[in-house]
């Protein structure tokens, strides 16, 4: 079927991949469309930090020049990307979204960044995000915040908020973040997008900076379940500069999406999570069941284990952790940070010793716990992404200026999964009243990111996710953010 | 970053300074001690329960055992 070049720009990365490996449309056609459209609208979306016009185009041109051979070995061939300003690219400078690395240059390239490359992506420039990946919202001293696509008044959720805002707008086709408490399944939420946290060690994370090296990883975001499918194929496995990244084989993630969901066990917990969602969140994540249901899996109702304490543990890590991290940096330029993430990180030095090592400890025991009261009965947990869709920016600024930090609280149905190592999957269902987007997650057994994958794919098939006009975010009658 | 090493007394006032240099207003303060008693509280009952075999690398052992349910769903 024959489609304009904006029409291609607003399909999926395979979609995009198939035409210019045929060579039915050239890259620096594709390239130049996405870069024109995110000059028109990043002073609405503020979604990048850079874009790197002439990079991306000499990078399309000389993808346009390679032989059809060579074209359909590479993956992402042409497809636009960008990624989260956390991941190093060898000269370029890379900020963390801080005014302390403002001109900060890169003297290395993160090896995911690289397995990009190697597969054919043309990186458009580096996006937004919560300075130093601290925090939900997506706030940002820098260059300022990220403004949600569907509502320019509402925050597109942190910290991979470029990430997950320039997706829903369409201006690139997949995009790495990371995610240590939900800074990937947050956003993707928040602005209605597909997120993955893969299982813990899944994607290398050198190259990467860190906030919480014990529950840090890098994700995939992207407009389906099948884009994230054919990302995290390249993306996955063992890399020799990250001790932590495992040896587990990668498996071909695309084979098998479309096998259906008969056979299959989705748990749904009768515990906490309807009661500390909002009601719309309740109401979708039962219609999401439902249609689970029509398409063959088995429901299977089952309380699971209070992710609260899970989410305690948690805490304990991150903000440790990211005190360790910091700590230089913040003794000697603490007037450089945003004051609510230099809080957090202060917060960080009151963690005893002890508690961090118990947290560290008890990390096997509650996973296999986990496990044996989950795990042994279903196939994949279905939960709420976010308890509520994205508050305004106002809400945001007025919380944290009472020094209530809303970061743990947004996070409660997301971080527990980051303690327990377990792939999560945000698949965005729906809207609330107000027009924005919300979410659910599909968790599965370590290493399984095909299982949850099938059935987001299977859910999509149905349910097919929808987003933002684009032509409200240029408008000038849409109201400023101050 | 300044490359030089510090000695024992340059970190005791540097830490020292660093207090001073920060102000936590005491509403912040305050939200952070209320953070550290609710993590401490909805941990107590299992930290009180590890045992010595229970280690960091458990959780690696963990995440590639071989659940009996794994061959259970197609």
């Amino acid at each position: 079927v024959s489609r304009t070049v904006e029409e291609v720009l607003d399909g999926s990365l395979v979609e995009q991949v198939s035409r210019l490996q045929s060579g039915e449309l050239a890259v620096r056609d594709l390239i130049e469309a996405a870069l024109t459209r995110a000059e028109r609208l990043q002073p609405a979306l503020n979604c990048f930090i850079m874009l790197d016009r002439d990079g991306a185009l000499a990078r399309a041109r000389a993808l346009d020049a390679l032989p059809s051979d060579r074209r359909r070995k590479m993956p992402l061939f042409g497809a636009p990307v960008a990624h989260k300003d956390l991941f190093a690219r060898e000269g370029r400078i890379v900020t963390y979204a801080s005014r302390l690395y403002a001109e900060h240059r890169a003297s290395i390239t993160a090896t995911a960044v690289k397995r990009f490359d190697d597969a054919g992506a043309v990186d458009l420039g580096t996006l937004n995000l919560t300075e130093f990946a601290c925090g939900p919202y997506g706030l940002n001293i820098l260059v300022g915040n990220t403004r949600n696509p569907w509502n320019l008044e509402h925050v597109a959720g942190g910290s991979s908020s470029g990430s997950a805002a320039a997706l829903a707008a369409r201006l690139v086709a997949a995009s790495m973040g990371t995610d240590t408490g939900g800074s990937i399944r947050g956003p993707s939420s928040a602005c209605g997008v597909f997120g993955l946290l893969p299982t813990n060690g899944r994607i290398s994370r050198h190259g990467v900076l860190p906030l919480s090296h014990s529950l840090d990883n890098v994700g995939v975001l992207a407009r389906s379940a099948r884009d994230i499918a054919c990302v995290l194929g390249v993306v996955a496995g063992e890399d020799a500069n990250d001790g932590a990244s495992s040896r587990e084989p990668v498996p071909d993630y695309e084979s098998g999406i479309s096998a259906g969901l008969g056979g299959l066990r989705i748990g749904q917990p009768v515990n906490y999570y309807s009661e500390h969602a909002d009601a719309a969140i309740a109401a979708m994540v039962a219609e999401t069941a439902r249609v689970l249901a029509d398409l063959g899996a088995t429901i299977v109702p089952l309380e699971v284990p209070d992710p609260r304490r899970l989410d305690a543990l948690a805490n304990i890590l991150v903000v440790a952790e990211g005190s360790a991290y910091h700590r230089e940096d913040i003794r000697r330029h603490a007037d450089l940070y945003t004051p609510a993430v230099r809080d957090r990180i202060l917060f960080g030095f009151s963690i005893d010793a002890v508690s961090y090592i118990d947290a560290l400890r008890l990390r096997g025991r509650e996973l296999q716990s986990y496990m044996d009261a989950v795990f042994t009965k279903v196939d994949a947990l279905l939960v709420p992404a976010m308890p509520r869709a994205a508050p305004r920016h106002a809400e945001v600024e007025a919380a944290l200026s009472g020094a209530s930090d809303l970061s743990f609280s947004i996070g409660k149905f997301t971080r527990s999964f980051n303690y327990l190592g377990l792939p999560a999957l945000a698949v965005p269902h729906g809207r609330t009243t107000l027009g924005l987007p919300i979410a659910f997650q599909l968790v599965g057994r370590p290493f399984q990111e095909a299982l949850i994958l099938r059935i987001a794919y299977c859910f999509e098939q149905v349910v097919p996710p929808r987003f933002p006009p684009l032509a409200s975010p240029a408008e000038p009658a849409v109201p400023e953010i101050a | 970053m300044d490359p030089k090493p510090e000695s024992g007394a340059d970190v005791v006032r540097n830490y020292v300074a660093f207090w001073q240099q920060i102000s936590i207003s005491g509403e912040g303060a305050a939200a952070m001690a209320r953070e550290l008693r609710a993590y401490a509280a909805a941990t107590e009952d299992v930290r009180a329960t590890l045992s010595p075999t229970d280690q960091p690398a458990n959780f690696a052992r963990a995440l590639t055992a071989e659940w009996p349910s794994d061959k259970v769903s197609p």
